[in-house]
């Protein structure tokens, strides 16, 4: 990483480098049956953004992340279970320690030719339509307490090629050891009258389901779309990506909808499919490790996600969401306000309340508080 | 005789043609006076939407907004719109917040997509957020979008402006027309045919007050360099300036297209 900075210090100093960027603290309590934790973190990122010509646009940007409090967490803590096994050994505690660390996010090259847009390097990449969960996006998982938050850069190479004026064909390699092993997204985008919709197929070393353990890897090839419009003053959407080998069928979908009222309250939900999570009453100590490895969208197979948002001030709102597993009746509740206290100053409190039993997914967690504060500069 | 006939057939051919001119003068007069009024409130409207919407445009504005709190925001944005006005490209430059936060609105704010560009995504909001206010402004995003549906959606009528110079047109909406507002009044300077300022109505209520300002030419056009939108409910202000502006822009193909809208 040093080398890195002495490396983009000069250019930085001797070119015309935008910089921009944030500082954001978090301090958060969580409340377990039988525990309790502090933790939070301090965090600069720092955006460099440079047009060297008019259609080419380098973007670069460096995360700083000190934590505090707790550092050190046992994943058994946040599941119903008390041990598990690993390649056959059988384990009670599995730490996850939360080191400092400064790292390059995302640092790409973008080119605007005449006949398409292509992106090379670590970069932002966000697919598909849904809120909550985003079947199409096989590069990231989002986090359910915070969908928007930004997402770590995907090392790709993307070709965007403009079709006349029909639409958009999008082409994302995420390049791996092998050919085999890297990632592959095809887009077709469109639209139809007030509908925008999109078909996908893609190619990926993914999880499968399997017979004699929870999981196994093989290549799977996907095919899926997307839509976004609206409906008698609803917005509607949807998005989903199915394995296409017939022996071993599975895939992800999602619908949700929006309003947003004359007085400005706004109200959406989402329902979630995945049939890559695990069954009712069949969950193993396996579905939570690819689960919170990223590896399977869900946990389980059914989920909700709601929310109402309402201006309460010029410069306060206050939301409310909801979300939850359907399979084992655990849900979160969150109640969240956010003040944009100044120009660039926002803060944000949040509560969030588990409900269910205590060996269900979210049942488990119980309370949580978190104070968030970003100032963008 | 066949003379005589012949004279006859003339003689009522005139009174005929006496007749009819007279019933023709009188349906004229009668068609003034019944329909002159909304004939004429078309042709101003008309003249109006024209001159404040030219046909593309290009340029910086700056909007300061104070809430009911007296509290002081500053945005600035890049504007381009064309075909007057029904399709629109905004994308924020200042506070840092939004900085590089863009929208794009197309066929008079039906579509509206907006783009972060943190997360590189770009999201399509449906048409009821078109009501809503743009980044805590006064002004909707519908308001951003150009003038032509006021002639296709709103019934217009001229009344008195009790003003020497202005004309007082009314509109309300059509049958069946989905509009944000019951009615607006716009009050419309007789020598250039500018606005001077509109009245927003809804639900009865009268929600807010748009005045143009400062009118200046940029390249023959009539420009208010300043907009002041006054919400009479919510008791806050906002005031758009244009700090640059260029009309009659001839943008490339896919200009106003999401394409663009994440470069």
């Amino acid at each position: 990483m040093i080398y890195l900075i002495i490396f983009l210090f000069p250019i930085i100093a001797f070119t015309q480098v935008d910089i921009f960027g944030y500082y954001e603290a978090e301090y958060d309590h969580i409340q377990l049956a039988d525990k309790s934790y502090n933790f939070g973190y301090n965090k600069l990122r720092l955006d460099l953004e440079s047009r060297p010509g008019e259609n080419v646009k380098i973007g670069a940007n460096i995360n700083f992340l000190l934590f505090n409090g707790k550092t050190e967490f046992n994943i058994f803590d946040f599941l119903p279970m008390d041990s598990g096994e690993i390649n056959g050994e059988t384990i009670s505690s599995l730490s996850e320690p939360l080191l400092d660390e400064m790292y390059l996010d995302n640092i790409y090259l973008r080119t605007s030719l005449q006949l398409f847009d292509f992106t090379i390097g670590k970069q932002p990449i966000s697919l598909g339509t849904g809120y909550a969960w985003n079947p199409l996006d096989i590069f990231n998982q989002k986090d359910l307490i915070d969908p928007t938050y930004e997402q770590a850069g995907i090392n790709a190479l993307r070709m965007e090629i403009p079709i006349m004026n029909w639409g958009t064909l999008d082409i994302i390699i995420e390049p791996d050891s092998t050919w085999d092993m890297s990632s592959k997204l095809i887009q077709l985008k469109s639209s139809l009258s007030s509908f925008d919709f999109s078909l996908n197929g893609g190619n990926q070393y993914h999880l499968i389901p399997s017979r004699e353990s929870s999981y196994a890897y093989d290549d799977v090839f996907f095919g899926g779309g997307s839509f976004v419009g609206e409906f008698w003053e609803f917005g509607l959407w949807g998005e989903t990506l199915w394995s296409l080998d017939a022996d071993n069928n599975f895939g992800e979908v999602v619908f949700g909808m929006d309003h947003t009222f004359n007085n400005g309250f706004y109200l959406m939900a989402e329902y979630f499919h995945n049939s890559l999570g695990a069954e009712k009453n069949k969950v193993t100590f396996d579905h939570y490790l690819y689960n919170f490895s990223g590896e399977t969208h869900s946990l389980m197979q059914n989920y909700f996600f709601a929310m109402g948002m309402y201006n309460l001030t010029d410069y306060i709102s206050g939301s409310l969401f909801i979300y939850g597993n359907l399979d084992d009746q655990s849900f979160i509740l969150a109640p969240q306000l956010n003040w944009d206290a100044f120009e660039d100053v926002t803060l944000g409190a949040l509560v969030s309340q588990s409900f269910g039993e205590n060996d269900s997914e979210f049942g488990i967690q119980d309370l949580a508080l978190r104070f968030r504060l970003r100032t963008y500069f | 005789m066949k003379i005589r006939i012949h004279l006859n057939y003339l003689k009522s051919h005139r009174i005929f043609k006496t007749v009819q001119a007279i019933f023709y003068f009188i349906l004229g007069i009668n068609s003034v006076v019944l329909f002159g009024a909304d004939l004429s409130a078309r042709t101003i409207l008309d003249s109006m939407t024209m001159i404040m919407q030219p046909n593309s445009s290009q340029g910086k504005m700056e909007q300061e907004i104070i809430t009911s709190s007296n509290i002081k925001r500053v945005f600035t944005f890049n504007y381009f719109s064309e075909e007057k006005g029904k399709n629109v490209l905004i994308r924020y430059m200042e506070p840092r917040k939004v900085r590089h936060n863009a929208f794009l609105i197309k066929n008079s704010g039906e579509d509206i997509w907006v783009y972060f560009p943190r997360t590189r995504r770009v999201r399509k909001l449906a048409s009821h957020a078109k009501k809503q206010k743009a980044q805590g402004s006064d002004f909707s995003y519908e308001d951003f979008s150009g003038s032509e549906e006021w002639k296709t959606d709103y019934q217009v009528k001229q009344r008195p402006s009790g003003e020497r110079k202005n004309y007082l047109l009314i509109l309300t909406p059509k049958i069946g027309a989905e509009t944000s507002y019951d009615s607006l009044m716009i009050y419309v300077n007789k020598l250039n045919y500018y606005p001077d300022r509109m009245l927003y109505y809804q639900d009865g209520v009268h929600l807010k007050t748009l005045n143009f300002q400062d009118v200046k030419e940029i390249q023959g056009i009539p420009t208010a360099m300043s907009m002041f939108m006054e919400n009479h409910v919510e008791e806050s202000q906002t005031t758009m300036r244009i700090l640059e502006m260029k009309y009659d822009v001839i943008f490339d193909d896919g200009f106003f297209t999401e394409r663009n809208l994440k470069k």
